[in-house]
């Protein structure tokens, strides 16, 4: 075990050291009462957290505040314990967790533990423990980070930090533009344009820990460049007051009221988010058709259906179309994710499966009674 | 376990091979009175033709009243004739008249005279003591009568099946097309059962490919395009196609993918070689030579063979051999000579060319430069008995005793009955009598070449054959299609980098699913995740059906031969269905 005062002066020599004799096993760094944990195996960086919450808590509250997940949507006891695990909720969850895929998953896991090394708390007063050991983590999903790339991030970001502030300062507002372009995007581009759903704080975005800062900067440059977003001066002060702290946050996960207006629209129908799940499932399998579904909400509005289940969809459907029909007033083009949204239904539905399977056995029965016969009468 | 399912394949195979073996020799129907009357039959064609040139036709003959009347000491004196007939000619074995003597007893024994019976036993295997044919059809009568038991009567049966070339040709053709058959549907199967039991797995992997956008929608529907498609071009469509997406999505089970594709490359390479062979061994001429090469023959064979050589425009260069093997026996030594010298390419340097060259020029007298000959075969690697026995006779001529008697013990270590035997017919046929010539065997290697040199029509018909299979491919096409499917098992990693599963998470097989899969012989082991045990599985029950269902061709020749196979056949294929049920219900029960 290796145990120390960490400082900027022996922080690069206590990371080379465990990297050089590739070292397996866990780095605590603690200050006050803050505590990080950073997992190494082989030397190399595999995931960074925060000890007052669990990973997939962290990774949630990123989603959260990046827009990819609504605030209220999961119980913080109830998250899955790894990241294949959330992915899989994520993916059945049905509010927004379709958006992303595997591999933007694995990106945001990246991110995420990229950003939370380079806050890693390496002042005066902090101390560091390691201790070898073999911990159980989810290889296929996390980066692998080099320390030798984590100390050249932090003498940079250290450097650049200052003009970076001063230039988001000035325009500190990121506004998705009309424009669509035919190039192809970075995956970091693409993440950010798809966490993009109006005029956004280049701090929150930050903060959100969506995008580490490194790549942050140059997805919007990149997205800037290709027209498709815009930086907008503004108040900086206002930004700054749309942040969601962590502690907000970590309130909404846990269900708590937020002064955050959708987000306390969102807690509200915490009690009825089953029940809309289950009714759109339902709709779903039954129509596999927005129109139907449509329908099916005006006939709710009319009583056809249970109240709780018109409940549900008035107060949570029509946030969506409520933002679509914003879009669509600003002059923007409006897609309707349903179409989105029913494909990966499909993806998860167990018949699908089971009807591909059927299928295959029947067709494997009878097509060679009707079409093999002539192959069958040269050999008898 | 594995034990238990090779055990049903293992059973299956002997049990074709043996009725291969003896569906080998083309012989007329087991009941007594058609033999006899298709041996009378066949004995009255002989008589016809030859009345000129054949001695056995015409003591045959002769003997046919003496059968009629059972009078026992005309009918031994004609079988001690034809004996000695056989002797002089250096023939082996005459069939067709002792399968009449068979006939013969056989009736008797019916009559339930067991001495009459067993008397035409004795003299049917005077003129074929080791025909596997003549062996098998006495198999009840030498049992019956005492003269040997059935078991040794098999040692007997298999021993000389084994030395009869014709069988090494026959059987492969008997038994490819139902193997091949069983192996593909096999495959078909196990892969039929591997896919519905992993559909979750190849609709995960299709999903991966096709856009994002439209994966929800498209994926079931290119899945079930893939595997269903192939299906309406037939069974090798379906094979090949069914493993290139083994590979592609399931490649953990790339066994199996490689299996399939050496299944097809076999069948690419197996049509025109047993077309070719089926058209081959149907010419009478090649009957002829393959007679030929057990020493049985006759002076109308010359004929025959002569007719072959020139339909194969002299491409064939054994059947020359042949000739000239068959005209030095009969004393026609220059046009022995002269066949000899059109042997081409493939035989020009074997060893048996001089030795035969050496037998004419002793037989003419002229007995150093046979020795020259002799030891130039020699030279050429030619070691055999016969060799060292007719060189020991050159020496002897030559009055170097001490040659001729190191010669002969070579011959004597290497084959001591060959050597009793001939010097026996050296007594009674003198020492330059071309009967007392040991001649030479012709060797498996030359047959197989001549099997392999294209018949007349024999390409169409294996193209049409490969194309009904696999339209559009020809057998070529097919085996390089096989050729890549097998090159692919190399190319395809097991241990590729474990992904985070998304799609169908929810899904599980139905437990009626599992439960009716686990019905099928060979299902257990597909829902335990052993498919190339569920393909030999199925393999084998579907060989051991086979004959139960009367495909293909081969097993309704079998039944024609034999009438009461299919009480063996369904005892067979009881035992093999419940071999290979167990196994794949152990097998599931141990993946559990």
């Amino acid at each position: 075990m290796h145990t120390g005062s960490l400082t900027p002066d022996n922080f690069s020599q206590v990371l080379r050291g465990l990297s050089q004799k590739r070292k397996s096993g866990t780095l605590e760094v603690v200050r006050g009462e803050e505590k990080f944990t950073v997992v190494f195996f082989q030397g190399k960086i595999l995931e960074a957290f925060r000890n007052d919450f669990t990973p997939t808590a962290q990774l949630v509250e990123t989603l959260v505040k990046s827009g990819f997940v609504a605030s209220g949507e999961f119980q913080l006891e109830a998250l899955p314990a790894n990241y294949s695990e959330l992915f899989g909720v994520l993916q059945s969850s049905g509010t927004s967790g379709h958006l992303f895929d595997e591999d933007m998953y694995r990106q945001i896991v990246r991110h995420r533990v990229m950003q939370q090394l380079y806050n890693l708390p390496i002042d005066q007063g902090s101390f560091y423990n390691f201790r070898n050991e073999v911990r159980s983590v989810e290889r296929e999903l996390l980066p692998s980070i080099s320390v030798g790339q984590l100390l050249l991030d932090l003498v940079e970001l250290s450097e650049e930090r200052a003009a970076f502030q001063e230039q988001f300062g000035a325009q500190p507002f990121l506004h998705r533009t009309q424009t669509t372009t035919e190039e192809a995007l970075s995956d970091d581009a693409f993440l950010l344009l798809n966490s993009l759903r109006s005029e956004v704080s280049l701090f929150d975005m930050r903060e959100s820990g969506l995008l580490n800062e490194f790549a942050l900067r140059d997805a919007v440059d990149e997205l800037q460049a290709k027209g498709l977003v815009e930086r907008k001066a503004g108040d900086s002060r206002s930004a700054k007051c749309s942040h969601i702290t962590t502690e907000e946050t970590s309130n909404d996960l846990s269900g708590e009221a937020s002064d955050q207006e959708p987000l306390a629209a969102f807690e509200a129908d915490q009690g009825s988010v089953d029940q809309l799940m289950q009714f759109l499932e339902d709709s779903i399998d039954q129509n596999f058709s927005v129109d139907e579904l449509a329908g099916q909400r005006s006939n709710a509005q009319n009583g056809v259906v249970s109240e709780s289940q018109s409940e549900s969809i008035v107060t949570s459907v029509e946030p969506k179309l409520s933002i679509d029909s914003a879009r669509s007033e600003q002059g923007e083009e409006v897609v309707h994710r349903s179409s989105s949204y029913l494909q990966s239904r499909l993806l998860h539905q167990s018949w699908v499966p089971e009807m591909v399977s059927l299928v295959l056995l029947g067709a494997s029965v009878l097509l060679p009674l009707l079409f093999w016969k002539e192959v069958f009468s040269i050999f008898g | 376990m594995r034990i238990l399912s090779i055990l049903p394949v293992c059973g299956v195979v002997v049990a074709w091979f043996t009725c291969a073996m003896l569906l080998a020799e083309d012989v007329s129907p087991v009941e007594s009175s058609e033999v006899l009357s298709a041996a009378q039959h066949t004995a009255t064609k002989k008589e016809m033709f030859s009345i000129k040139s054949d001695p056995f036709g015409l003591i045959w003959n002769r003997l046919k009243p003496a059968l009629d009347a059972d009078n026992f000491q005309v009918i031994n004196q004609g079988v001690l004739q034809l004996e000695t007939l056989m002797v002089s000619a250096g023939v082996r074995s005459l069939d067709d008249y002792a399968l009449v003597l068979v006939a013969k007893g056989e009736h008797q024994l019916a009559s339930r005279n067991r001495d009459t019976a067993h008397f035409y036993l004795r003299k049917a295997y005077q003129l074929s003591p080791e025909s596997p044919v003549v062996l098998y059809r006495s198999l009840n009568l030498a049992s019956e009568t005492g003269y040997r038991s059935k078991l040794a009567q098999w040692r007997r049966i298999i021993a000389s099946a084994l030395r009869t070339p014709e069988l090494l040709f026959q059987v492969p053709v008997v038994l490819i097309y139902p193997l091949l058959w069983a192996a593909t549907l096999g495959l078909f199967c196990a892969l039929a059962l591997l896919f519905s039991l992993r559909t979750d797995e190849i609709l995960r992997r299709v999903a991966r490919i096709l856009p994002k956008r439209s994966r929800g929608y498209l994926t079931p529907l290119v899945v079930i395009l893939c595997l269903v498609a192939p299906l309406s071009l037939g069974p090798l469509w379906t094979v090949a196609m069914w493993t290139l997406i083994l590979f592609v999505c399931l490649p953990r089970y790339r066994w199996l993918g490689m299996i399939g594709g050496t299944v097809l490359a076999i069948w690419g390479f197996v049509i025109p070689l047993k077309e070719n062979i089926s058209l081959w061994l149907q010419d009478p001429a090649v009957k002829i030579m393959l007679r030929l090469a057990i020493s049985s023959h006759g002076p109308q064979d010359i004929q025959e063979l002569e007719g072959l050589a020139s339909r194969r425009l002299g491409s064939d260069g054994l059947v020359y051999y042949l000739l000239g093997d068959l005209s030095r026996r009969y004393g026609m030594y220059e046009e022995a000579e002269e066949y000899f010298a059109k042997v081409g390419p493939s035989l020009a340097s074997d060893p048996r060319i001089p030795a035969q060259l050496a037998l004419i020029t002793f037989a003419r007298g002229d007995n150093e430069r046979a020795k020259e000959l002799f030891l130039e075969a020699e030279e050429k690697g030619l070691e055999s008995a016969p060799l060292y026995y007719n060189l020991s006779k050159v020496y002897f001529e030559l009055l170097d005793t001490k040659s001729s008697r190191e010669a002969i013990t070579k011959a004597r270590r290497i084959d001591p009955s060959l050597v009793a035997q001939f010097e026996k017919r050296e007594e009674t046929l003198g020492l330059r009598a071309s009967s007392s010539f040991s001649g030479f065997e012709v060797p498996v290697l030359q047959l197989f070449r001549s099997s392999l040199v294209p018949m007349p029509g024999a390409r169409e018909h294996y193209t049409e054959v490969a194309e009904k299979l696999m339209w559009p491919f020809s057998p070529f096409g097919i085996a390089v299609v096989g050729v890549a499917l097998f090159l692919c098992f190399f190319a395809v990693s097991p241990e590729k980098q474990r992904r985070l599963e998304t799609y169908y998470l929810g899904y599980t097989v139905p437990a009626a699913q599992r439960r009716l899969t686990s019905l099928i012989p060979g299902g257990g082991f597909a829902v335990s995740g052993r498919p190339v045990w569920c393909f030999l599985g199925v393999s084998a029950v579907a060989l051991s059906l086979f004959p139960l269902l009367g495909w293909p061709n081969e097993v309704v020749e079998l039944f024609t031969v034999f009438p009461s196979a299919s009480q063996v056949a369904f005892v067979i294929a009881s035992v093999v269905f419940s071999i290979v049920y167990v196994a794949s219900f152990l097998g599931k029960k141990e993946s559990e």
